[in-house]
Protein backbone atom coordinates (compact mmCIF):
# COMPACT_ATOMS: atom_id res chain seq x y z
CA UNK A 1 0.00 0.00 0.00
CA UNK A 2 1.43 3.79 -0.50
CA UNK A 3 1.65 6.21 1.56
CA UNK A 4 -0.63 8.15 0.53
CA UNK A 5 -3.09 5.20 0.65
CA UNK A 6 -2.37 5.03 4.71
CA UNK A 7 -2.86 8.76 4.80
CA UNK A 8 -5.99 8.86 3.47
CA UNK A 9 -7.33 5.55 5.22
CA UNK A 10 -6.44 7.48 8.37
CA UNK A 11 -7.86 10.52 7.21
CA UNK A 12 -11.26 8.52 6.53
CA UNK A 13 -10.98 6.94 10.08
CA UNK A 14 -10.21 10.13 11.98
CA UNK A 15 -13.68 11.61 10.49
CA UNK A 16 -15.37 8.90 11.08
CA UNK A 17 -15.78 9.89 14.81
CA UNK A 18 -17.28 13.24 14.57
CA UNK A 19 -15.69 16.57 12.74
CA UNK A 20 -11.89 17.21 13.09
CA UNK A 21 -10.77 19.97 15.16
CA UNK A 22 -10.15 23.26 13.35
CA UNK A 23 -6.09 22.65 13.33
CA UNK A 24 -7.27 18.96 12.36
CA UNK A 25 -9.42 20.58 9.35
CA UNK A 26 -6.77 22.43 8.07
CA UNK A 27 -4.30 19.62 7.76
CA UNK A 28 -6.37 17.95 6.26
CA UNK A 29 -7.62 20.64 3.57
CA UNK A 30 -4.07 21.27 2.62
CA UNK A 31 -3.10 17.63 2.57
CA UNK A 32 -6.14 16.58 0.54
CA UNK A 33 -5.62 19.82 -2.22
CA UNK A 34 -2.08 18.47 -2.70
CA UNK A 35 -3.19 16.66 -5.58
CA UNK A 36 -5.28 14.09 -7.48
CA UNK A 37 -3.58 10.79 -6.22
CA UNK A 38 -4.46 12.16 -2.45
CA UNK A 39 -8.33 12.74 -3.77
CA UNK A 40 -7.91 9.27 -5.47
CA UNK A 41 -6.72 7.69 -2.56
CA UNK A 42 -9.26 9.58 -0.24
CA UNK A 43 -12.21 8.15 -2.36
CA UNK A 44 -10.78 4.86 -2.35
CA UNK A 45 -10.79 5.01 1.47
CA UNK A 46 -14.22 6.25 1.82
CA UNK A 47 -15.27 4.08 -0.29
CA UNK A 48 -13.89 0.81 1.35
CA UNK A 49 -14.71 2.68 4.74
CA UNK A 50 -18.55 2.50 3.22
CA UNK A 51 -18.30 -0.82 1.60
CA UNK A 52 -17.86 -2.45 5.17
CA UNK A 53 -21.06 -1.17 6.04
CA UNK A 54 -22.65 -3.55 3.99
CA UNK A 55 -21.93 -5.88 7.39
CA UNK A 56 -24.27 -3.66 9.27
CA UNK A 57 -26.91 -3.25 6.79
CA UNK A 58 -27.57 -7.09 7.69
CA UNK A 59 -26.73 -6.70 11.32
CA UNK A 60 -30.24 -4.78 12.31
CA UNK A 61 -31.59 -8.94 13.00
CA UNK A 62 -30.44 -8.26 16.26
CA UNK A 63 -32.64 -5.91 18.38
CA UNK A 64 -29.40 -5.26 20.64
CA UNK A 65 -25.45 -5.10 20.55
CA UNK A 66 -23.83 -7.86 22.30
CA UNK A 67 -22.80 -7.31 26.07
CA UNK A 68 -19.46 -8.26 26.46
CA UNK A 69 -16.14 -7.40 28.46
CA UNK A 70 -12.86 -6.53 26.74
CA UNK A 71 -11.71 -9.76 27.52
CA UNK A 72 -14.68 -11.90 25.45
CA UNK A 73 -13.59 -13.39 21.88
CA UNK A 74 -14.93 -11.72 19.18
CA UNK A 75 -16.44 -14.68 17.43
CA UNK A 76 -18.80 -15.28 20.19
CA UNK A 77 -22.03 -14.18 19.11
CA UNK A 78 -24.72 -13.34 21.77
CA UNK A 79 -28.69 -13.96 20.07
CA UNK A 80 -28.59 -17.74 21.46
CA UNK A 81 -29.45 -15.93 24.66
CA UNK A 82 -31.92 -13.69 23.14
CA UNK A 83 -35.01 -15.34 22.81
CA UNK A 84 -37.67 -13.09 22.29
CA UNK A 85 -41.86 -13.81 22.60
CA UNK A 86 -43.25 -17.05 22.11
CA UNK A 87 -44.26 -18.14 18.48
CA UNK A 88 -43.92 -20.95 16.90
CA UNK A 89 -42.87 -22.63 13.58
CA UNK A 90 -46.12 -24.93 14.02
CA UNK A 91 -48.24 -21.93 12.78
CA UNK A 92 -46.69 -21.73 9.58
CA UNK A 93 -48.44 -23.92 7.53
CA UNK A 94 -51.43 -22.21 7.82
CA UNK A 95 -51.35 -18.80 6.26
CA UNK A 96 -49.71 -20.10 3.03
CA UNK A 97 -52.68 -22.10 1.85
CA UNK A 98 -54.11 -21.02 -0.95
CA UNK A 99 -58.20 -21.00 -1.53
CA UNK A 100 -59.47 -21.36 -5.01
CA UNK A 101 -63.05 -21.34 -6.05
CA UNK A 102 -65.69 -18.84 -5.79
CA UNK A 103 -67.66 -16.92 -8.18
CA UNK A 104 -65.97 -17.10 -11.48
CA UNK A 105 -66.41 -14.47 -13.99
CA UNK A 106 -67.84 -14.70 -17.43
CA UNK A 107 -66.05 -12.90 -20.35
CA UNK A 108 -63.56 -11.62 -17.62
CA UNK A 109 -59.75 -10.40 -18.15
CA UNK A 110 -57.61 -13.10 -15.66
CA UNK A 111 -54.42 -11.40 -14.78
CA UNK A 112 -51.67 -13.84 -13.11
CA UNK A 113 -48.27 -13.31 -11.43
CA UNK A 114 -46.03 -16.79 -11.43
CA UNK A 115 -44.05 -17.37 -8.09
CA UNK A 116 -41.98 -14.29 -7.23
CA UNK A 117 -43.26 -12.27 -9.85
CA UNK A 118 -44.75 -8.81 -8.62
CA UNK A 119 -46.93 -7.02 -11.80
CA UNK A 120 -49.03 -3.72 -12.12
CA UNK A 121 -51.59 -3.82 -14.19
CA UNK A 122 -53.59 -0.73 -15.30
CA UNK A 123 -57.28 -1.41 -15.42
CA UNK A 124 -59.30 -0.06 -18.46
CA UNK A 125 -61.41 2.04 -15.94
CA UNK A 126 -57.86 3.62 -15.23
CA UNK A 127 -57.85 1.76 -11.52
CA UNK A 128 -54.18 0.17 -11.27
CA UNK A 129 -54.12 -3.41 -9.94
CA UNK A 130 -50.98 -4.28 -8.17
CA UNK A 131 -50.47 -8.75 -7.98
CA UNK A 132 -48.49 -9.89 -5.49
CA UNK A 133 -46.36 -13.32 -6.30
CA UNK A 134 -48.40 -16.30 -7.01
CA UNK A 135 -51.68 -14.72 -7.19
CA UNK A 136 -54.39 -14.96 -9.73
CA UNK A 137 -57.14 -12.19 -10.53
CA UNK A 138 -60.64 -12.19 -12.69
CA UNK A 139 -61.55 -8.62 -13.90
CA UNK A 140 -65.03 -7.81 -15.26
CA UNK A 141 -66.23 -4.09 -15.87
CA UNK A 142 -69.57 -3.73 -16.89
CA UNK A 143 -70.93 0.19 -17.34
CA UNK A 144 -72.92 -0.26 -13.57
CA UNK A 145 -70.17 -2.22 -11.72
CA UNK A 146 -66.43 -3.23 -11.67
CA UNK A 147 -66.00 -6.57 -10.71
CA UNK A 148 -62.56 -7.85 -9.58
CA UNK A 149 -62.28 -11.81 -8.33
CA UNK A 150 -59.01 -12.69 -6.44
CA UNK A 151 -59.11 -15.92 -7.13
CA UNK A 152 -55.86 -16.88 -4.81
CA UNK A 153 -52.98 -14.88 -3.75
CA UNK A 154 -52.93 -10.82 -2.81
CA UNK A 155 -53.45 -7.73 -4.86
CA UNK A 156 -53.26 -4.01 -3.81
CA UNK A 157 -55.79 -1.75 -6.12
CA UNK A 158 -55.64 2.19 -6.49
CA UNK A 159 -59.43 2.68 -7.55
CA UNK A 160 -60.03 5.36 -9.51
CA UNK A 161 -62.66 7.72 -8.82
CA UNK A 162 -65.89 6.74 -9.69
CA UNK A 163 -69.14 7.06 -7.87
CA UNK A 164 -71.24 5.84 -10.34
CA UNK A 165 -69.48 2.73 -10.74
CA UNK A 166 -68.69 1.09 -7.74
CA UNK A 167 -65.24 -1.46 -7.51
CA UNK A 168 -65.92 -4.39 -5.57
CA UNK A 169 -63.45 -6.94 -4.78
CA UNK A 170 -64.44 -10.68 -4.40
CA UNK A 171 -62.29 -13.02 -1.82
CA UNK A 172 -64.13 -15.82 -1.35
CA UNK A 173 -67.19 -14.54 0.55
CA UNK A 174 -65.54 -11.74 1.31
CA UNK A 175 -66.22 -8.88 -0.18
CA UNK A 176 -64.94 -5.10 -0.46
CA UNK A 177 -66.08 -2.31 -1.93
CA UNK A 178 -64.53 1.12 -2.92
CA UNK A 179 -65.17 4.25 -4.81
CA UNK A 180 -62.11 5.84 -5.17
CA UNK A 181 -59.29 4.81 -2.65
CA UNK A 182 -56.39 2.00 -2.78
CA UNK A 183 -56.50 -0.93 -0.55
CA UNK A 184 -55.22 -4.25 -0.46
CA UNK A 185 -56.74 -8.21 -0.47
CA UNK A 186 -55.22 -10.97 0.35
CA UNK A 187 -56.30 -14.32 0.43
CA UNK A 188 -55.27 -16.32 3.70
CA UNK A 189 -56.95 -19.80 4.71
CA UNK A 190 -59.56 -18.65 6.61
CA UNK A 191 -60.34 -15.29 5.74
CA UNK A 192 -58.85 -12.18 3.79
CA UNK A 193 -56.84 -10.18 5.24
CA UNK A 194 -58.04 -6.04 3.98
CA UNK A 195 -55.34 -2.91 3.98
CA UNK A 196 -56.46 0.33 3.58
CA UNK A 197 -53.64 2.87 1.87
CA UNK A 198 -56.20 5.60 1.47
CA UNK A 199 -59.57 6.38 1.66
CA UNK A 200 -62.17 4.17 3.11
CA UNK A 201 -63.66 1.24 2.11
CA UNK A 202 -66.79 -1.09 2.94
CA UNK A 203 -65.87 -5.12 3.55
CA UNK A 204 -68.97 -7.58 4.04
CA UNK A 205 -68.72 -11.51 4.46
CA UNK A 206 -71.89 -12.78 1.83
CA UNK A 207 -73.29 -15.02 4.57
CA UNK A 208 -72.56 -12.67 7.63
CA UNK A 209 -75.71 -10.63 8.92
CA UNK A 210 -73.75 -7.64 10.69
CA UNK A 211 -73.91 -6.16 7.82
CA UNK A 212 -70.57 -4.13 6.11
CA UNK A 213 -68.04 -2.56 8.11
CA UNK A 214 -65.69 0.78 7.33
CA UNK A 215 -62.37 0.06 6.59
CA UNK A 216 -59.96 3.68 6.53
CA UNK A 217 -56.87 4.55 5.53
CA UNK A 218 -53.91 3.01 7.52
CA UNK A 219 -56.47 0.39 9.11
CA UNK A 220 -55.83 -3.11 9.24
CA UNK A 221 -58.91 -5.74 8.64
CA UNK A 222 -59.28 -9.20 8.61
CA UNK A 223 -62.50 -10.83 7.16
CA UNK A 224 -63.11 -14.38 7.81
CA UNK A 225 -64.98 -16.73 5.17
CA UNK A 226 -67.79 -18.02 7.54
CA UNK A 227 -70.52 -15.45 9.07
CA UNK A 228 -67.83 -14.38 11.70
CA UNK A 229 -66.82 -10.73 12.63
CA UNK A 230 -65.01 -8.52 11.32
CA UNK A 231 -62.28 -7.13 13.63
CA UNK A 232 -60.49 -3.94 12.60
CA UNK A 233 -57.43 -2.13 13.76
CA UNK A 234 -55.77 1.04 13.04
CA UNK A 235 -51.88 0.22 12.20
CA UNK A 236 -50.44 2.84 9.74
CA UNK A 237 -47.50 1.67 10.14
CA UNK A 238 -47.95 -2.72 9.97
CA UNK A 239 -50.19 -1.66 6.93
CA UNK A 240 -47.13 0.36 4.75
CA UNK A 241 -44.90 -2.39 6.51
CA UNK A 242 -46.95 -5.51 4.63
CA UNK A 243 -47.54 -3.22 1.40
CA UNK A 244 -43.49 -3.56 1.00
CA UNK A 245 -43.69 -6.23 -1.65
CA UNK A 246 -44.85 -3.69 -3.86
CA UNK A 247 -40.70 -2.53 -4.08
CA UNK A 248 -39.47 -6.05 -4.19
CA UNK A 249 -39.39 -5.87 -0.43
CA UNK A 250 -39.93 -7.77 2.71
CA UNK A 251 -39.94 -5.75 5.86
CA UNK A 252 -39.61 -7.04 9.42
CA UNK A 253 -40.19 -5.44 12.48
CA UNK A 254 -40.46 -7.52 15.02
CA UNK A 255 -41.96 -10.69 13.10
CA UNK A 256 -40.55 -14.30 14.39
CA UNK A 257 -38.02 -15.96 12.07
CA UNK A 258 -40.77 -18.57 11.66
CA UNK A 259 -43.34 -15.46 10.04
CA UNK A 260 -40.15 -14.30 8.13
CA UNK A 261 -39.18 -17.54 6.69
CA UNK A 262 -42.79 -17.87 5.39
CA UNK A 263 -42.70 -14.62 4.38
CA UNK A 264 -39.98 -15.18 1.94
CA UNK A 265 -41.33 -19.01 1.16
CA UNK A 266 -44.34 -16.82 -0.48
CA UNK A 267 -42.01 -15.66 -3.19
CA UNK A 268 -39.02 -18.21 -4.10
CA UNK A 269 -39.00 -21.76 -5.10
CA UNK A 270 -36.23 -22.11 -2.19
CA UNK A 271 -37.76 -22.90 0.61
CA UNK A 272 -36.51 -21.43 4.35
CA UNK A 273 -36.67 -23.95 6.76
CA UNK A 274 -36.45 -23.62 10.52
CA UNK A 275 -35.60 -26.99 11.92
CA UNK A 276 -35.91 -25.60 15.52
CA UNK A 277 -38.63 -24.12 16.61
CA UNK A 278 -37.15 -22.44 19.61
CA UNK A 279 -35.10 -20.27 16.92
CA UNK A 280 -38.50 -19.74 15.00
CA UNK A 281 -39.59 -17.54 17.98
CA UNK A 282 -36.66 -15.19 17.40
CA UNK A 283 -38.06 -11.61 16.85
CA UNK A 284 -36.40 -9.81 14.05
CA UNK A 285 -36.04 -6.12 12.76
CA UNK A 286 -34.81 -5.22 9.33
CA UNK A 287 -35.59 -4.78 5.76
CA UNK A 288 -34.59 -7.00 2.91
CA UNK A 289 -34.98 -7.96 -1.10
CA UNK A 290 -38.05 -10.69 -1.04
CA UNK A 291 -35.79 -12.58 -4.14
CA UNK A 292 -33.01 -12.88 -1.73
CA UNK A 293 -33.66 -15.57 0.64
CA UNK A 294 -30.14 -16.92 0.39
CA UNK A 295 -28.72 -13.58 1.96
CA UNK A 296 -31.51 -13.20 4.67
CA UNK A 297 -30.48 -16.66 6.11
CA UNK A 298 -26.49 -15.82 5.39
CA UNK A 299 -27.63 -12.65 8.08
CA UNK A 300 -29.20 -14.71 10.19
CA UNK A 301 -26.52 -17.39 10.20
CA UNK A 302 -23.78 -14.96 10.66
CA UNK A 303 -25.38 -12.81 13.12
CA UNK A 304 -27.47 -15.27 15.50
CA UNK A 305 -24.45 -17.75 15.08
CA UNK A 306 -26.92 -20.79 14.07
CA UNK A 307 -26.36 -23.49 11.21
CA UNK A 308 -27.51 -23.50 7.63
CA UNK A 309 -28.10 -25.84 5.55
CA UNK A 310 -28.58 -26.28 1.91
CA UNK A 311 -30.21 -29.03 -0.13
CA UNK A 312 -31.55 -28.77 -3.24
CA UNK A 313 -34.66 -26.24 -2.67
CA UNK A 314 -34.34 -26.03 0.86
CA UNK A 315 -32.55 -24.09 3.18
CA UNK A 316 -32.29 -25.63 7.07
CA UNK A 317 -31.85 -22.78 9.39
CA UNK A 318 -30.67 -24.30 13.13
CA UNK A 319 -30.89 -28.03 13.89
CA UNK A 320 -27.31 -30.07 14.06
CA UNK A 321 -24.25 -27.55 14.27
CA UNK A 322 -21.50 -28.47 11.90
CA UNK A 323 -18.21 -29.13 12.72
CA UNK A 324 -16.96 -25.65 14.49
CA UNK A 325 -14.27 -24.22 12.52
CA UNK A 326 -11.53 -22.22 14.28
CA UNK A 327 -13.47 -18.59 13.17
CA UNK A 328 -16.35 -19.51 15.26
CA UNK A 329 -14.15 -20.26 18.48
CA UNK A 330 -11.07 -17.96 18.12
CA UNK B 1 -23.30 5.01 8.70
CA UNK B 2 -22.48 8.35 7.02
CA UNK B 3 -20.12 10.97 9.09
CA UNK B 4 -17.11 10.01 6.47
CA UNK B 5 -18.00 13.26 4.82
CA UNK B 6 -17.67 15.68 7.42
CA UNK B 7 -16.28 18.25 4.72
CA UNK B 8 -18.87 19.95 2.38
CA UNK B 9 -15.72 20.94 0.29
CA UNK B 10 -13.86 17.43 -0.06
CA UNK B 11 -14.51 14.35 -1.18
CA UNK B 12 -16.75 12.57 -3.42
CA UNK B 13 -20.97 12.77 -3.66
CA UNK B 14 -22.31 9.84 -0.99
CA UNK B 15 -23.68 8.67 -3.42
CA UNK B 16 -20.84 8.51 -5.56
CA UNK B 17 -19.01 7.06 -2.83
CA UNK B 18 -21.72 4.17 -2.33
CA UNK B 19 -21.55 3.62 -5.92
CA UNK B 20 -17.49 3.01 -6.00
CA UNK B 21 -17.84 1.12 -2.84
CA UNK B 22 -19.91 -1.78 -4.54
CA UNK B 23 -18.46 -1.79 -7.98
CA UNK B 24 -14.88 -0.92 -7.91
CA UNK B 25 -13.45 -1.80 -4.16
CA UNK B 26 -14.97 -5.24 -4.63
CA UNK B 27 -12.67 -5.53 -8.57
CA UNK B 28 -9.81 -3.27 -7.69
CA UNK B 29 -7.57 -6.51 -6.75
CA UNK B 30 -8.57 -8.43 -10.95
CA UNK B 31 -7.94 -4.31 -11.78
CA UNK B 32 -4.29 -4.17 -9.90
CA UNK B 33 -3.36 -7.92 -11.47
CA UNK B 34 -4.00 -6.38 -14.96
CA UNK B 35 -2.30 -3.13 -14.37
CA UNK B 36 0.59 -4.90 -12.77
CA UNK B 37 1.02 -7.14 -15.99
CA UNK B 38 1.06 -4.22 -17.97
CA UNK B 39 3.23 -1.85 -15.98
CA UNK B 40 5.49 -3.49 -13.64
CA UNK B 41 6.17 -1.52 -11.40
CA UNK B 42 3.74 -1.33 -8.21
CA UNK B 43 4.35 2.20 -7.91
CA UNK B 44 3.03 3.26 -11.04
CA UNK B 45 0.08 0.73 -10.62
CA UNK B 46 -0.60 2.68 -7.29
CA UNK B 47 -0.80 5.57 -9.41
CA UNK B 48 -2.86 4.21 -11.94
CA UNK B 49 -5.17 3.22 -9.22
CA UNK B 50 -5.60 6.76 -7.58
CA UNK B 51 -6.14 8.20 -10.62
CA UNK B 52 -9.17 5.56 -11.41
CA UNK B 53 -10.60 6.72 -8.48
CA UNK B 54 -9.77 10.27 -8.69
CA UNK B 55 -11.81 10.22 -12.17
CA UNK B 56 -14.90 8.74 -10.45
CA UNK B 57 -14.62 11.59 -7.68
CA UNK B 58 -14.82 14.63 -10.35
CA UNK B 59 -18.09 12.89 -11.64
CA UNK B 60 -21.46 14.38 -10.48
CA UNK B 61 -23.08 11.41 -11.60
CA UNK B 62 -22.53 7.75 -12.07
CA UNK B 63 -26.36 7.10 -13.49
CA UNK B 64 -25.02 6.58 -16.97
CA UNK B 65 -23.11 3.39 -16.30
CA UNK B 66 -24.94 0.44 -17.45
CA UNK B 67 -22.09 -2.39 -17.15
CA UNK B 68 -19.96 -1.01 -13.95
CA UNK B 69 -17.01 -3.20 -14.50
CA UNK B 70 -16.85 -2.80 -18.41
CA UNK B 71 -16.51 0.84 -17.21
CA UNK B 72 -13.94 0.52 -14.89
CA UNK B 73 -11.74 -1.91 -17.36
CA UNK B 74 -12.81 0.20 -20.50
CA UNK B 75 -11.08 3.60 -18.11
CA UNK B 76 -8.22 1.76 -17.09
CA UNK B 77 -7.08 1.26 -20.72
CA UNK B 78 -7.35 4.85 -21.71
CA UNK B 79 -5.45 5.74 -18.87
CA UNK B 80 -2.70 3.51 -19.45
CA UNK B 81 -2.50 4.69 -22.90
CA UNK B 82 -1.93 8.22 -21.92
CA UNK B 83 0.26 6.76 -19.47
CA UNK B 84 2.64 4.76 -21.61
CA UNK B 85 2.42 7.75 -23.67
CA UNK B 86 4.26 9.99 -21.31
CA UNK B 87 6.63 7.51 -21.05
CA UNK B 88 10.09 7.46 -22.89
CA UNK B 89 10.43 3.90 -23.10
CA UNK B 90 7.57 2.40 -24.05
CA UNK B 91 7.27 -1.45 -23.62
CA UNK B 92 5.92 -3.16 -26.84
CA UNK B 93 4.37 -6.42 -25.18
CA UNK B 94 2.73 -4.01 -22.47
CA UNK B 95 1.14 -1.87 -25.45
CA UNK B 96 -0.20 -4.93 -26.96
CA UNK B 97 -1.87 -6.43 -23.82
CA UNK B 98 -3.66 -2.76 -23.48
CA UNK B 99 -6.82 -4.56 -25.52
CA UNK B 100 -6.54 -7.30 -22.77
CA UNK B 101 -7.25 -5.35 -20.59
CA UNK B 102 -10.13 -3.82 -21.47
CA UNK B 103 -12.02 -7.11 -21.33
CA UNK B 104 -12.89 -8.35 -17.87
CA UNK B 105 -12.16 -12.03 -17.64
CA UNK B 106 -13.65 -12.53 -14.39
CA UNK B 107 -16.88 -14.36 -14.50
CA UNK B 108 -19.68 -13.02 -16.29
CA UNK B 109 -21.27 -9.88 -15.30
CA UNK B 110 -23.28 -11.07 -11.92
CA UNK B 111 -26.51 -10.54 -11.43
CA UNK B 112 -27.26 -7.83 -9.22
CA UNK B 113 -28.66 -10.39 -6.71
CA UNK B 114 -25.57 -12.59 -6.48
CA UNK B 115 -23.61 -9.24 -6.38
CA UNK B 116 -25.24 -8.52 -3.48
CA UNK B 117 -24.46 -11.87 -1.28
CA UNK B 118 -20.80 -12.32 -2.99
CA UNK B 119 -20.36 -9.05 -1.24
CA UNK B 120 -21.38 -9.91 1.90
CA UNK B 121 -19.48 -12.52 2.14
CA UNK B 122 -16.23 -10.11 0.98
CA UNK B 123 -17.34 -7.85 3.40
CA UNK B 124 -17.45 -10.27 5.94
CA UNK B 125 -14.50 -12.41 4.85
CA UNK B 126 -12.54 -9.22 4.75
CA UNK B 127 -13.47 -8.61 8.63
CA UNK B 128 -12.85 -12.09 9.85
CA UNK B 129 -9.22 -11.46 8.54
CA UNK B 130 -8.37 -8.71 10.53
CA UNK B 131 -6.43 -9.65 13.82
CA UNK B 132 -7.99 -10.00 16.80
CA UNK B 133 -8.79 -6.82 18.85
CA UNK B 134 -9.10 -5.03 15.12
CA UNK B 135 -11.27 -7.63 14.15
CA UNK B 136 -13.77 -7.15 17.78
CA UNK B 137 -13.55 -2.86 16.72
CA UNK B 138 -14.54 -3.69 13.44
CA UNK B 139 -17.24 -6.01 14.32
CA UNK B 140 -18.52 -3.29 16.35
CA UNK B 141 -18.22 -0.56 14.46
CA UNK B 142 -19.00 -2.23 10.94
CA UNK B 143 -21.64 -5.02 12.31
CA UNK B 144 -22.95 -3.59 15.27
CA UNK B 145 -23.02 -0.33 13.65
CA UNK B 146 -22.07 1.51 16.72
CA UNK B 147 -19.82 4.73 16.86
CA UNK B 148 -16.45 4.75 18.19
CA UNK B 149 -17.44 6.18 21.34
CA UNK B 150 -19.69 3.16 21.91
CA UNK B 151 -17.57 0.52 20.73
CA UNK B 152 -14.97 1.96 22.90
CA UNK B 153 -17.23 1.78 26.14
CA UNK B 154 -17.74 -1.70 24.71
CA UNK B 155 -14.97 -3.14 24.54
CA UNK B 156 -13.22 -1.34 27.61
CA UNK B 157 -11.01 0.34 25.74
CA UNK B 158 -10.34 3.70 25.30
CA UNK B 159 -11.12 5.90 22.33
CA UNK B 160 -7.86 6.71 21.52
CA UNK B 161 -7.19 3.13 21.06
CA UNK B 162 -10.24 2.49 19.29
CA UNK B 163 -8.88 4.91 16.73
CA UNK B 164 -5.66 3.47 16.53
CA UNK B 165 -7.38 0.07 15.76
CA UNK B 166 -9.21 0.97 13.20
CA UNK B 167 -6.57 3.13 11.52
CA UNK B 168 -4.70 -0.44 11.18
CA UNK B 169 -7.86 -2.48 10.68
CA UNK B 170 -8.07 -0.09 7.48
CA UNK B 171 -4.74 -0.67 6.56
CA UNK B 172 -5.44 -4.11 6.49
CA UNK B 173 -8.00 -3.97 4.43
CA UNK B 174 -6.90 -1.11 1.99
CA UNK B 175 -4.04 -4.18 1.44
CA UNK B 176 -6.82 -6.75 1.53
CA UNK B 177 -8.94 -4.85 -1.06
CA UNK B 178 -5.70 -4.28 -3.49
CA UNK B 179 -4.88 -8.15 -3.18
CA UNK B 180 -8.20 -10.37 -3.14
CA UNK B 181 -11.09 -9.42 -5.22
CA UNK B 182 -14.73 -10.36 -4.77
CA UNK B 183 -14.56 -12.98 -7.64
CA UNK B 184 -11.62 -14.57 -7.17
CA UNK B 185 -10.41 -15.33 -3.67
CA UNK B 186 -10.47 -19.24 -3.71
CA UNK B 187 -9.29 -18.77 0.24
CA UNK B 188 -12.03 -16.52 1.63
CA UNK B 189 -14.42 -18.38 -0.19
CA UNK B 190 -13.25 -21.24 1.43
CA UNK B 191 -13.31 -20.09 4.93
CA UNK B 192 -16.85 -18.27 4.58
CA UNK B 193 -17.95 -21.84 2.50
CA UNK B 194 -16.70 -23.76 5.81
CA UNK B 195 -19.09 -21.42 7.92
CA UNK B 196 -22.05 -21.43 5.88
CA UNK B 197 -22.40 -24.89 4.71
CA UNK B 198 -23.60 -23.40 1.49
CA UNK B 199 -22.24 -24.34 -1.75
CA UNK B 200 -19.74 -21.55 -2.61
CA UNK B 201 -21.26 -21.43 -5.75
CA UNK B 202 -23.23 -18.10 -5.57
CA UNK B 203 -26.55 -17.62 -6.88
CA UNK B 204 -29.70 -20.28 -8.12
Amino acid sequence: MSTIDKEASDWVVRQSSGPLDEEAQRAFEAWYDTGPRQQGAYLRAQAIWRSLDKATVQANLRPEPPRRTARTSAAQRPSRRVVLGAGVAASAAAGLAVMVGGPRLAGGKILTTTLGEVRKVPLEDRSVASLNSDSRLEVSMTPKLRRVVLVSGEALFEVAKNPQRPFVVEAGHVFVRAVGTAFSVRRRATGADVLVTEGVVEAWNAGGTGGARRISAGEQAFVPYRAESISVRAAPQEVERRLAWREGNIILNNQTLAEAALEFNRYNRLKIVIADPALGAHRLVGQYRADQPEQFVDAVQALMDVSVSRTGERLTVGGKRPATTPSDRS
Amino acid sequence: MLGVLGCAMRGADPEIVAWVGSHVVPFEADLRRKLRYICGAADEVDDLVQDIYYRFLKMRSVDHIDDPRNYVFQMARNLVVDHLRRKRVVNIEAAQSLDELAVFDGAPSPERVTMARAELKWVLGVIARLPERCRDVFQMRKVYGLSQAETARQLGLSENVVEKETMRGMHIISDTVARVSVSGDRNAQRRQAGRSRIPARLGR
